[in-house]
């Protein structure tokens, strides 16, 4: 009986040491993963803001592209809600001259730390509460979603980075 | 001694040299962590500076000098921006109507002495207020690598960028910038053997569209 006694301490010594092992390997396991979110995290943020900050160099609306003049009717001269996008000979981003060309616009970007899909809406937005709406303002939001294979959500699919700008016509 | 003595006594050493491997992995883990916090923290303060200069150069530029950039190369830059029409900064000025010259320099040689990294060069930003001495700023934080790229166009892919050195007739033409930085640490990461460790490496990249290169002096 004396040993099996010493047996069994024997195992339940390695049941918790097993224990505090699995516990620390899911620690390092942690460490290791933040620091790459951290890093693919920064690179999301940057790619959203250069997209903005591109779109934010062309004009307002088509009808404001190199116009001698203001539209004679703002915002109701502005382009229709429903046709904002690229035009007709607006196929890449390097042909865009404004600001809603950006609407349905995505792309792979490759970068240091892999590629990153980014994909960009634009509508216009309510001057009071900045809500999406269908009816031209003089307002329009800019919302850039970035994603990447490496950064996931809980439940594994590719997690949505959503980074937003609204633009106002006479703040230009 | 019996055999189950020795057996224990067996059981004992494995779990105790187990015990010491764990803690030398999560100090290893837990040093590693810092040194890429360190290091990353180091690059955010390079970046804030650069997200701030670049998007804004140009700025209150109505009069001579006429052009926006005077230097483009792959690891210099030379531009005009008035840094003041800022409550912040304006007591800092002796003359807030004229723009300041800034300069953006990598010296990739130029290893600070108190560097444990080879790899490490040297950063410096002058600012240059007219009639004044140079303000130089040296960022000797870790930086390994600072390279920038200059495109005629929005969206040219990366490897379609004008050759560098850039002549002055050419500044017109530049619409896009890309920036690229690479800090190292200082320390390398702890590993069981000498091979396991390496410098933490953090890059940082990207592409810039100043407002007003858009603009014609």
């Amino acid at each position: 009986m004396i040993g099996y006694s010493e047996v069994l301490q024997t195992m339940a010594a390695m049941i918790i040491f097993s224990m505090i092992l699995l516990n620390t390997n899911h620690m390092i396991q942690r460490n290791s993963m933040m620091q790459v979110k951290s890093e693919l995290e920064q690179e999301v943020i940057t790619l959203g803001q250069e997209v903005i900050d591109e779109a934010r160099t062309k004009s307002f609306d088509q009808v404001t592209v190199d116009a001698a003049a203001p539209p004679s009717s703002i915002p109701g001269g502005f382009t229709a809600a429903g046709s904002l996008g690229s035009g007709g000979g607006e196929t890449t981003r390097r042909s865009f001259n404004d600001f809603d060309d950006y609407h349905n616009w995505s792309d792979t970007f490759t970068t240091e730390h892999g590629d990153f899909e980014v994909s960009v809406e634009v509508y216009y937005v309510d001057q009071v509460n900045y809500q999406k709406t269908m009816t031209e303002t003089t307002f329009k939001k800019i919302e850039v979603t970035v994603s990447s294979k490496f950064l996931r959500t809980g439940s594994d699919t590719p997690r949505d980075y959503k980074l937003e700008f609204i633009r106002n016509y006479y703040a230009d | 001694m019996n055999m189950a003595m020795i057996t224990s006594y067996i059981v004992a050493g494995i779990l105790m040299l187990s015990i010491v491997m764990v803690n030398i992995n999560i100090s290893n883990s837990g040093a590693e962590l810092t040194i890429t916090q360190i290091t990353r923290d180091k690059l955010e303060t390079v970046t804030t500076m650069l997200d701030d200069d670049i998007p804004n150069m140009g700025y209150d530029l109505l009069q001579p000098p006429d052009t926006i950039l005077t230097v483009a190369d792959s690891n210099q830059i030379q531009f005009f921006r008035n840094l003041c029409r800022d409550p912040a900064r304006d007591a800092a000025f002796v003359n807030c109507n004229d723009p300041e010259r800034i300069t953006w320099r990598f010296f990739e040689s130029m290893t600070p002495g108190s560097s444990k990294n080879n790899n490490h060069g040297t950063l410096i930003r002058v600012v240059e207020e007219v009639g004044q001495a140079p303000d130089t700023t040296w960022i000797q934080s870790g930086v390994t690598a600072f390279n920038i790229r200059y495109y005629d166009d929005h969206g040219r892919p990366l490897d379609q960028n004008i050759p560098s050195p850039i002549s002055s007739s050419q500044f017109d033409d530049i619409k896009q910038l890309y920036i690229e930085l690479e800090l190292q640490s200082d320390e390398r990461t702890p590993g069981r053997f000498n091979s396991d460790t390496r410098y933490v490496r953090s890059v940082w990249e990207k592409r810039f569209s100043p407002r007003n290169l858009e603009i014609e002096l």
